[in-house]
Order: C-alpha cells, then sequence, then structure tokens
C-alpha cells in the first residue's frame, strides 16, 4: 500500500503547496518501503528469487543451512530452486532411502539404492526376486529395470517363527538352524546408487553424441552420497543396463521388427548367437562377460549382417562366480559388475620356454601407478609381477622389469637373482663337507659358509673365483682348493671344503646363505597376462557372453558408457528369453 | 533505485518542480533546507533499515551479536574465550629442583602462578607434592579463579546474569547451596523435575553469560534465598599463550604443608603453555552454526562426528573416518573393497589443545557421551595422533629499512605460529615447498629469504634398554640426512637445549655412533621404508644417566625429506612446525 501523508495534513495546511510536498514526499517513502519489502521478502521468498534470476542468493541460503549445491550438471536457476527447496529434507532424511532418492530427483534421472551382500568372493547387489515376474509383463522395445531388494539386510526369512507347528522350528530343534546364514553371504555397509539408464544423454562436453551415462552424472551421484551417507556406509557408484534378447538370433526381434535397434530408446543393439546358444545348458556353461570399447555388427531378421565372434576392442573379463546367473522356466539371467577404468585383456606376449626377457606398450595410457599386475606361468606355477613402491620398478619372487606409466611401456624379465638366507647342509662333526646347495647357478661373491669349530662361530666368504676362504687356515679350513680353500661351482651349485683338525663341532649346524640366479622363462604357448588400471576414463560400447569353450553367446552394442574412477560402475544384467520375444 | 542522501534529495526536487505550486519557489534556501533535512533522513532510515536487514541474514550479518542470536536457531552455541592449558607446570620446593620436602606439600584446585607480571595459570586439580619427590608437574590452564555469589528468588527457570568478558568456555563450577549441580545443553532436555542441573547461555557480544535454571518439571527449580555460587577461570584467551619454556616461575598463591606450616615454592613451566583461543569470531560461528543445524545432534554422517566431538571440551581438533576412507588410503586396497574388520568402525583420531591425543578417561568419556546420539551398530574406535614436526630455519632479508630486524623477526614468529602452529593446521594437511616459501614471502618486511624445512619424529626407548625401534611414516628421504638426538625428561629448553646426538646415518643406511656415544653395528635405518632400530650398547654418557631408565629419555630423529613437499599418508597424521626449534635470522640486504 503507497504511502500517503497529504490526508494527514492540518486543515489550514490543506493548500496545493504543501499537498504537493506532501504527495513527492510520500512518493520517496513508498520508494523506501518498496526498496526494503524486496530486500526482506527475496530473503527466503525462493519464488522470487527464482524469478528475478539470483543464482547467488540460491546459494547463500544453502550455505546458511550448511549444503553446498553440486552444479556440476546444471547452474539454472530451476535448478537452484529445487536445490534450495530441498536442503531441510536432505538433513531431514539423511542416511535414509529418502535421501538417496533425492539425489536422484536432483539430477533429474531415475536410479534405486541397493545393498551389497558379500557372497564369499565379491560384493553383489542385493536385487529383488521380482525381477523375473517384472519381465514378463514387460514391453521389450524399453529398457528393462533391475529393481532392488529394499531393506535386505541378511537371509533373515521371514516367515520362520520359533516354535510354529509348520514348519517345525524349535530352539532344541535335532538339527540346529540358523537365521543367518553369514557363512555363505554376509550382509555389509556397502550401498549402491545406480542410474537406470533409461534415456540416450548428447553430451556437451562431446560434442553432443549420444551416450549412455557420462563421469559427470556419476561424479554427481558420488557427492551426493558423500553427503547423505553415514559414516560407516560404503557408497559405490554406478549405472544398470539390461540387456534383453530372444532366441531368434537377430537384433530387431519380433517386437522390434524393422527397427534399427533393438531398444530405440537407448540406440542399442543385442542379439543372441543361435550357433552358440543353448536354453537348456547354457546356465551350466556360461562362464564370463567381456566389455569393450568398439562395435559391431549383428543379424537382423531380413537376414543382412553377420555375428561377431568376439569383441572387436575387448577391455576386461569378468568371470561368473556364485549369484552371477540364474534361469527360470523362460528366461537366463547373467549378470556382472563392471567397475571403471579396469583392463586384463591385454598380455605382454607367450611363452615358448626359453624366452625371459619381453617388452609391450600398454594400450590405454596413463596408468593408475602401482595397479599393475603381470603373471605369467613357468613349470605349471603361476607368478605374479607387481609395482608395490609404485616407482616403476617392476619386481617379483622371480622376474624383474620396469614400467612407464605415463607411455604404458612396459619390460619384463623373468630372470632374476634370488636370496636364500639359509639352508642348512649338515649337523655334525666332519672334516669334509660336499653338498650340492639346493638352487643354482649360484651368483659369485654372495656364497656365505656359516660353522662352529672348537666352540668358535666362523663365518667364511667365497671370493668370486670359485673358492672358499681367506687361505692362510685360521679359518679353520684346508682344502680342497688350492691354498688352503673350499671350492665352489657356480654353475652346478657344488661346494667343497675340508676342514682342519678334528673338523666342525658335533651338534653344530653348518649353513650357508647365497644368492642364485633364478630362471622362469614362461611356458611354450602360455601367454602372459597383464591386470592394470587406466587413468584415461574408458567409453565401453559393447558387451560379449562367453561360454566356458570361449563362444560367444550374445552380444551387444550401445552408446557410450562412460566411467571416470574404478569407483564407478555399470551393471550388465542380460536377460535372453527362450523363445521369440512376443510380436505386436 | 539508490537511497543516498543526493539521490533521495534529487528525486524530490524533481517531483517538486513539476508541482505549479513549488515552480517558483522550490529553490528558495529555506525551501531548500526543509528538502535536504527530509532527504537525509529518508535516507538515513533507508539505510538503517538496510543494515538491520542485513543483520537479520546469516549470510550477511557483520556483527557477532547477530549471529550469537540466530545461532541459537541453528542448534549452535559458540565458544567464549579458552584458556591456554599446559601438563608440565613443575612446583618444588627446592629453587633448583633436585631436592625433596620432608613432609607432604598440598598443591590445591585454583593454585596461581604467574611470570611474574599478567600472565597467571591456575592448577585445574588438586594434587601433593609427595615425600621423597623432588618436584611434581601440575596440569594448569590460563586464567585465574574468580568466585561470584548469588542469592535467588525462586522463579521457574531462573536467569542470573554474569558479566564477565573474560569467563573461560569451559572451566567453571555452579553450586547451590554448595552442593555442586551439573550443566546440561538445554534445560529442557533435562529428564525430571528433580534433576539438579543448569544451562549456560551466552550473553550477546561474548560480555558474559546467563545461567539457567529448571521449573520442577524440567530440572530442578531454584527455591527463594537458595545461595548460588559461580567459580569460574578469568582468562587472557589467546593473548595467554606461553610458547616458551621458563616464563611461569613466580608463585602466586601461598602453598602449605600438611601440617599447615607455609612453604616456600619454586616454580616453571618446562613446556608451552598453548592452545588459548579468543571468542568465536563472526566467521567462525557462521561456520559451525551451518555444521551445528546439519548435525542436529545426532551422529550418523561423518561431518555429524566431527561437529559433536568438537562440542567436547577436550577435543581441540578431530578427524573421523570409516570403512569406505581406509579402502582409500590403504594401497593393499582398491577403493570400495569390502574391508570385514573395518564394518561398522567409526574411527576417530583427536588431540587436546597440546597436540596429545586426547586421554583414555576422555576418550571413555566421549564414548559415554556418543552412545546415545550415534546409529547402534556404529562402533567408534580411537587412533592416536601421529605429530610429525617441521623445523624451519629462515633467514629473511630486508630492504624496507623503515622496519626494525626485530619488527621484521617478530612478525616471522607470529605468521608461522598462526599458520603452521597447532592452531593453524589440521589433520591430514599437507605442506608443500612453494606454500611456506610464499607465505613467508608475503610477511610484511620481508624482501625475500631462504628457508629450509627440516621433519623430526620422536620416540622413546623400551622399557629397560636403550632400544629404539621406529617407523618414520614419511619417506623416502636423503642419505646422510638422519641425525639422533636423545634428551632426559629433566632437561628442558629451546631447540636443541638439553639434547645430545648419539648416531646419525652412513648414507648407506647404517646408523653410527657419535662419541662417546656407542650404536650397535646393527643399528640401521631404511631410506625407503622409514622403519628402523637404534640401539645405544654404551649410554653412559646420556645426561642423568645414573639416575635414569631409558624410558625416562625422549628420542628425536630428524630427517630430510627427498621430495621438498611434505605429503601426509594416512588421516591420523598431523604436521606442525616445531616452535623450540624455530630459527629466524634478519638481515638487511647490502
Amino acid at each position: 500500500m503507497a504511502i500517503n501523508i497529504k490526508k494527514k495534513l492540518p486543515r489550514v495546511l490543506q493548500v496545493p503547496f504543501w499537498q504537493d510536498f506532501s504527495d513527492v514526499i510520500s512518493t520517496e517513502l513508498t520508494n523506501v518501503k518498496t526498496y526494503l519489502a524486496d530486500l526482506k521478502a527475496q530473503t527466503f521468498d525462493l519464488g522470487a528469487l527464482k524469478a528475478a534470476g539470483d543464482n547467488s542468493q540460491f546459494i547463500e541460503i544453502c550455505k546458511m543451512l550448511g549444503f553446498t549445491p553440486d552444479t556440476s550438471l546444471d547452474q539454472t536457476s530451476e535448478y537452484l530452486y529445487q536445490e534450495t527447496g530441498v536442503v531441510t529434507d536432505r538433513v531431514k532424511y539423511k542416511t535414509t532411502y529418502l535421501g538417496y532418492n533425492i539425489i536422484f530427483d536432483e539430477s533429474g534421472r531415475k536410479g534405486q539404492t541397493f545393498l551389497w551382500y558379500w557372497n564369499g568372493y565379491r560384493l553383489v547387489r542385493a536385487y529383488s526376486g521380482s525381477n523375473f515376474t517384472a519381465i514378463v509383463a514387460q514391453d521389450y522395445s524399453l529398457p528393462f529395470e533391475f529393481v532392488a531388494e529394499q531393506n535386505y539386510a541378511s537371509f533373515l526369512f521371514a516367515t520362520m517363527y520359533l516354535d510354529q507347528t509348520t514348519p517345525s522350528v524349535t530352539l532344541d530343534n535335532p538339527v540346529p538352524w540358523f537365521l543367518d546364514q553369514a557363512t555363505f553371504k554376509v550382509s555389509t555397509k556397502h550401498i549402491g546408487c545406480e542410474y537406470f539408464i533409461d534415456q540416450v544423454i548428447l553430451n556437451p562436453l562431446d560434442s553432443n553424441n549420444p551416450y549412455l551415462m557420462t563421469k559427470e552424472y556419476l561424479s554427481y551421484l558420488l557427492n551426493g552420497m558423500l553427503y547423505n551417507r553415514g559414516i560407516t556406509d560404503v557408497p559405490h557408484v554406478g549405472c544398470q543396463l539390461s540387456l534383453m534378447c530372444d532366441n531368434t538370433g537377430y537384433f530387431d526381434n519380433a517386437f522390434t521388427a524393422g527397427n534399427t535397434y533393438s531398444l530405440p530408446d537407448l540406440q542399442m543393439k543385442c542379439s543372441i548367437l543361435p550357433a552358440n546358444f543353448d536354453y537348456v545348458n547354457n546356465i551350466a556353461v556360461l562362464a564370463y562377460m567381456k566389455i569393450g570399447t568398439g562395435t559391431q555388427g549383428l543379424k537382423n531378421k531380413a537376414g543382412s549382417g553377420t555375428y561377431p565372434t568376439d569383441l572387436q576392442i575387448p577391455v576386461y573379463k569378468l568371470s561368473f562366480e556364485q549369484d552371477s546367473t540364474a534361469i527360470n522356466s523362460s528366461w537366463i539371467l547373467a549378470y556382472g559388475d563392471f567397475f571403471g577404468n579396469k583392463v586384463n585383456l591385454e598380455t605382454i606376449g607367450t611363452g615358448d620356454g626359453t624366452t625371459t626377457s619381453f617388452s609391450y606398450s600398454m594400450l590405454h595410457t596413463p596408468i593408475l601407478p602401482g595397479s599393475i599386475v603381470i603373471t605369467y606361468i613357468n613349470a605349471t606355477v603361476a607368478y605374479t609381477v607387481t609395482d608395490v613402491d609404485k616407482d616403476g620398478t617392476l619386481s617379483g619372487s622371480n622376474a624383474v622389469g620396469t614400467i612407464n606409466y605415463n607411455t604404458g611401456a612396459i619390460t619384463l624379465t623373468t630372470q632374476r637373482d634370488v636370496q636364500i638366507i639359509q639352508e642348512s647342509m649338515a649337523v655334525t662333526t666332519t672334516t669334509t663337507l660336499s653338498h650340492t646347495m639346493a638352487r643354482n647357478p649360484i651368483v659369485p661373491y654372495t656364497y656365505t659358509l656359516f660353522y662352529v669349530i672348537g666352540g668358535v662361530q666362523y663365518i667364511v666368504l667365497d671370493n668370486g673365483d670359485g673358492t672358499i676362504g681367506n687361505g692362510t687356515g685360521s679359518d679353520g679350513i684346508t682344502g680342497p682348493g688350492a691354498g688352503s680353500k673350499g671350492t665352489i661351482n657356480y654353475s652346478t651349485g657344488l661346494v667343497q671344503v675340508n676342514f682342519s683338525g678334528v673338523g666342525t663341532d658335533a651338534g653344530q649346524p653348518i649353513d650357508a646363505s647365497y644368492e642364485y640366479t633364478s630362471t622362469t622363462a614362461p611356458d611354450n604357448t602360455k601367454v602372459i597376462t597383464l591386470q592394470y588400471q587406466t587413468l584415461n576414463p574408458l567409453k565401453y560400447t559393447e558387451v560379449g557372453l562367453f561360454d566356458v569353450t570361449d563362444n560367444l553367446v550374445a552380444y551387444a552394442t550401445f552408446p557410450p558408457v562412460e566411467l571416470g574412477t574404478i569407483e564407478q560402475y555399470v551393471s550388465i544384467q542380460w536377460l535372453v528369453y527362450n523363445g521369440a520375444f512376443p510380436g505386436v | 533505485m539508490l537511497f543516498d542522501f543526493t539521490s533521495v534529495q534529487q528525486r524530490i526536487v524533481q517531483g517538486l518542480a513539476a508541482k505549479s505550486s513549488w515552480a517558483d519557489i522550490l529553490y528558495y534556501s529555506t525551501n531548500q533546507r526543509l528538502i535536504d533535512a527530509i532527504a537525509q533522513e529518508i535516507s538515513n532510515l533507508a539505510q538503517y533499515d538496510e543494515y538491520l536487514t542485513r543483520e537479520t541474514k546469516w549470510s550477511q550479518a557483520q556483527n557477532t551479536s547477530s549471529l550469537l542470536l540466530q545461532a541459537t536457531l541453528l542448534n549452535y552455541k559458540p565458544n567464549r574465550k579458552i584458556g591456554s592449558v599446559g601438563t608440565q607446570q613443575r612446583f618444588s620446593t627446592s629453587q633448583t629442583f633436585n631436592a625433596s620436602y620432608s613432609v607432604i606439600v598440598d598443591i590445591p584446585k585454583y593454585t596461581v602462578f604467574s611470570d611474574g607480571g599478567d600472565i597467571k595459570v591456575s592448577t585445574t586439580s588438586s594434587n601433593s607434592l609427595l615425600v621423597g619427590a623432588n618436584y611434581i608437574d601440575l596440569d594448569v590452564i590460563q586464567g585465574t579463579p574468580v568466585t561470584t555469589n548469588f542469592v535467588v528468588q525462586g522463579l521457574n527457570y531462573e536467569e542470573i546474569d554474569v558479566i564477565d568478558s573474560t569467563i573461560e568456555n569451559s572451566n567453571y563450577e555452579v553450586y547451590v547451596n554448595n552442593v555442586l549441580w551439573t550443566e546440561i545443553s538445554d534445560i529442557r532436555l533435562a529428564t525430571s523435575g528433580t534433576q539438579q542441573v543448569f544451562q549456560v547461555i551466552n550473553k550477546p557480544d561474548f560480555s558474559g553469560i546467563i545461567l539457567k535454571f529448571g521449573n520442577n518439571i524440567f530440572g530442578q527449580k531454584l527455591s527463594s534465598g537458595d545461595a548460588v555460587k559461580f567459580v569460574y577461570i578469568s582468562t587472557l584467551g589467546a593473548s595467554g599463550n606461553i610458547l616458551a619454556s621458563g616464563i611461569i616461575t613466580t608463585v602466586e598463591s601461598t602453598i602449605y604443608d600438611i601440617n599447615g606450616h607455609t612453604v616456600q615454592g619454586y616454580c616453571s613451566n618446562i613446556g608451552p603453555i598453548e592452545g588459548g583461543q579468543d571468542a568465536e569470531t563472526a566467521e567462525s560461528i557462521r561456520t559451525n552454526g551451518n555444521q551445528a543445524f546439519q548435525t542436529g545432534d545426532r551422529a550418523t554422517a561423518e561431518q555429524d562426528y566431527v561437529y559433536l566431538l568438537k562440542t567436547q571440551p577436550i577435543v581441540f581438533k578431530t578427524i573421523v573416518w570409516g570403512e569406505y576412507e581406509k579402502g582409500l588410503d590403504d594401497p593393499s586396497y582398491t577403493p570400495g573393497s569390502y574391508i570385514a574388520p573395518s564394518e561398522n568402525m567409526v574411527y576417530i583420531c583427536a588431540i587436546d589443545n597440546t597436540g596429545s591425543t586426547i586421554s583414555l578417561a576422555s576418550q571413555t568419556s566421549i564414548r559415554a557421551f556418543l552412545n546415545t546420539i550415534k546409529s547402534p551398530t556404529d562402533i567408534p574406535s580411537f587412533v592416536d595422533v601421529e605429530m610429525i614436526y617441521m623445523i624451519f630455519n629462515i633467514t629473511a632479508y630486508v630492504s624496507d629499512r623503515s622496519y626494525t630486524l626485530s619488527q621484521v623477526k617478530s612478525n616471522i614468529l607470529t605468521a608461522v605460529e598462526n599458520q603452521y602452529g597447532l592452531a593453524g593446521m589440521d589433520f591430514h594437511v599437507n605442506v608443500d615447498y612453494s606454500d611456506y616459501t610464499t607465505y613467508i614471502d608475503s610477511i610484511a618486511g620481508v624482501d625475500h629469504h631462504d628457508t629450509t624445512a627440516t621433519l623430526f619424529n620422536k620416540f622413546s626407548f623400551q622399557t629397560g634398554q636403550y632400544i629404539c625401534s621406529f617407523t618414520l611414516s614419511l619417506f623416502p628421504f636423503d642419505a646422510n640426512s638422519v641425525s639422533i638426538w636423545v634428551r632426559s625428561h629433566s632437561d628442558t629448553g629451546l631447540g636443541l637445549a638439553g639434547w645430545v646426538e648419539v648416531a646419525t646415518d652412513d648414507g648407506a643406511g647404517n646408523l653410527v655412533s657419535v662419541s662417546p656415544y656407542v650404536v650397535l653395528n646393527t643399528s640401521s635405518i631404511n631410506y625407503s621404508t622409514g622403519a628402523g632400530t637404534l640401539t645405544l650398547t654404551d649410554a653412559t654418557s646420556l645426561p642423568h644417566y645414573a639416575t635414569s631408565s631409558p624410558t625416562d629419555y625422549d628420542v628425536k630423529i630428524i630427517y630430510t625429506l627427498t621430495d621438498r613437499n611434505f605429503q601426509l599418508k594416512q588421516r591420523w597424521q598431523y604436521i606442525q612446525y616445531s616452535s623450540e626449534d624455530l630459527v629466524v635470522t634478519t638481515q638487511y640486504t647490502t
């Protein structure tokens, strides 16, 4: 309401002069009133702030409440308006499902919170048993969302009560029973928030090319989780991608015949390879999945196209363990979680039984220091080589090498000097020692002999020339070598020493320490495998499902799923229908 | 639209100029003065109202009093002045601290010592100097005890104002009719009408406090005529920090033995008395108030734990982490790994304002505090701090001769304390070479400087043996940079005073003797892993050897990192500079 002081004028002053003066002053006072009203109203009137586009005030309000909005995905007033409005909800629902749901809501993407359990081998998402039921009613041209099992804590059997009659369960049951089969599955504090991939994103950071997921979305999710989680919760962030196909062998199945894609919303092609698919036996023979960064065609119903035999650019192989595959009367389910930027499908080379030096350049550089693990086989024994100190020096029990983490260049030598700290040769009294060391060849200057004569401990070294001892006799050695020295054959490991007098003391050990050159040439035809993590975010575009004889059973290709760090994952779920998808 | 005087005046003049009744007389001087006066008042009104409006906004208020009032709504209670504390205020009846007294000497709580001037410290508990003991080391807080007495009216929620801006933040006691009552964070949280509790509320601008009592529903109500005694420490806050030893050497209180006879006492602080702080600033309140709102008095998230732990008077700094962070930090795990032994664990590292891990008693107290506000499945587990000290050696060159060299040196000492002292640093904070060189370069009066920084850790000998097994957590370090020093707990002083060098490294990882001390030839240090062992086979030349055991000595290992950036590897590590070892030299440029 405008201020009007004119009406307060005394009657004697109600003349144009004072009335005009009053009008002008009233106008100015009204200006002040309006200004201050706006100043105060805009403090917490979020709608007014949005209308005014006052993003800084949104930030100020959030800060007052102790929350910093993540503007990495969206910087608009509309987004900040939403963010500011839910700060109190974030506080109210902190650590709860509702708190995690707010993160998805604010990102504008659909997602779920999965609890993870330990299956004895790895962490596994707890999913609902209703998924098989749900997929029956699924529109197969649309992405299928794999539903989490909420409030899962353990295998507590909800309908089991003590002393109930059916089934009969009592505390003194003759067969001991337990509520939680912790031996096999352990509930944990690990929580996974994952986006449901149900649309293509046009990535502004990559010429607006279509993506299924970007690392920026996943970082946003992690920031939200770090705010919302309890201190004991371990956050995981990822996305889920369901690959559905029927047994026709065409990516444009009966439901989507004539389409360019199996799932148009995701621009995805997906199909089984009929020659390798056997519904009845597949559950037993499915062995692993591979994920890669290439793309290949599949056959359509019209008959064009060919089937691949492997991924175009395979990057990582994930073997199935328990809880990874399932089957019901109509469907095969196989799933696994691929964590970002792990590589395990490169090989340094193949052994021939004699070669001990290898070199290789890794494909996905730069490399995370310390992440490399090289494995090779010698005489059926597996050896590993790592860089524990993360300094570019590779070291294993029987191999050495170098790695350049920027260029990916590796050198590997499966031969190194190995120290034997103590090898016992005898516990007796003797005047002559003739012993072949357990390992050879022995490295000159590294052989040390320990023995006791007359209660005196002697420590005698080799001279690097095939002799042992100082040649003066003061060390109790009289031969058999020239000049009162013992002898050592570095190649065969044969050590011969004559001791003076009555020889070494009874009951006292004769020991040696030395280094020998260990050669563990990789066995013929055995590949030298390599695992590492790259610091260059990978963009996954293909997945294959394989059986135990390495046949590709099913293949899918899709726009990139980009994972920024090893903490980010994509959960792949193969759902293969035993029959043709019902047509429409 | 602007509301300064000129803008308001111009709008009024323009408005009147458009009126025919004012056309001819607008510029009469009397009218102009009238317009000016009104314009000035309107401008003042607008600006004052704007000022008041801004003061009601948490993010824009400039006055501490505004934030203090609003902090209550966010469930936050800002701290008043905090007195510095020390644990080594030595007292003896011997001027040289090397003779005992014939009978027990009582040293009651609130016994006062001073520097002979304004800086006074008080004991925080009662102690006795026993027969046969040459001295006793006392816990003290900076400040003097003050007692105020009130007679109350017996009102519901009766409040008592205590006007004194020096009331220490947490060291006070309230007695009602000589019965000690207990503080509660909010009187409405009292669980019965008989609970003898009180609440402390800060007055705006920290000018004092209000003691608030109950109503026989929430806490016991005071009765008319009850005598309330409030005993508190009056402290200097930050200006009461004593960084050097040997400053507090005057016994102010009269000391008696158990027979009631006056005793001549002597004292000296053999360690720093530090950690004092002034009342919280507006910016600090703004930061902590948000956290209080977010936390809501329940410990679930990391920031909740940190905030709530900091509300405990004993906790000066703290860091909290769980299984997730362990997976991130430990190179033997992939981030996100399942680490069964760490499930449900809440790892807490907390230090007091002397930089020491809080005592086991304090840990027990904090567990009890957390038990009621944490998730039942959370398992708090305390981890000891690993304190790493920096030795700065600074040569500063001064080109502006309007600065005296002593001024510049003082500036440097203050600046280094502010930035790299215990209060300025925090857990898991790295120190980069470029940071400290740039920082020192920016100090007033410094033209340029040469600064080196080495590190040291403190260890102890094993019980009964002069053997010290250690693992330095930062590595690799330079060969020929390691020196090992030993000092008796009986010796004090700055820098290397009282320390004797017993060994150095030979550049090949062996620790070799420094005469007259003899080191076992298997003593070694691994430059790459930081692990090592020192064994003294001849320690007879150590000061006080005849009257000491191995555990009566500190072992200091000084080393130079190969990397001049000090990158901490664990969350419980904490770097600060060593004030005792700081060397500052100033000279004019030529």
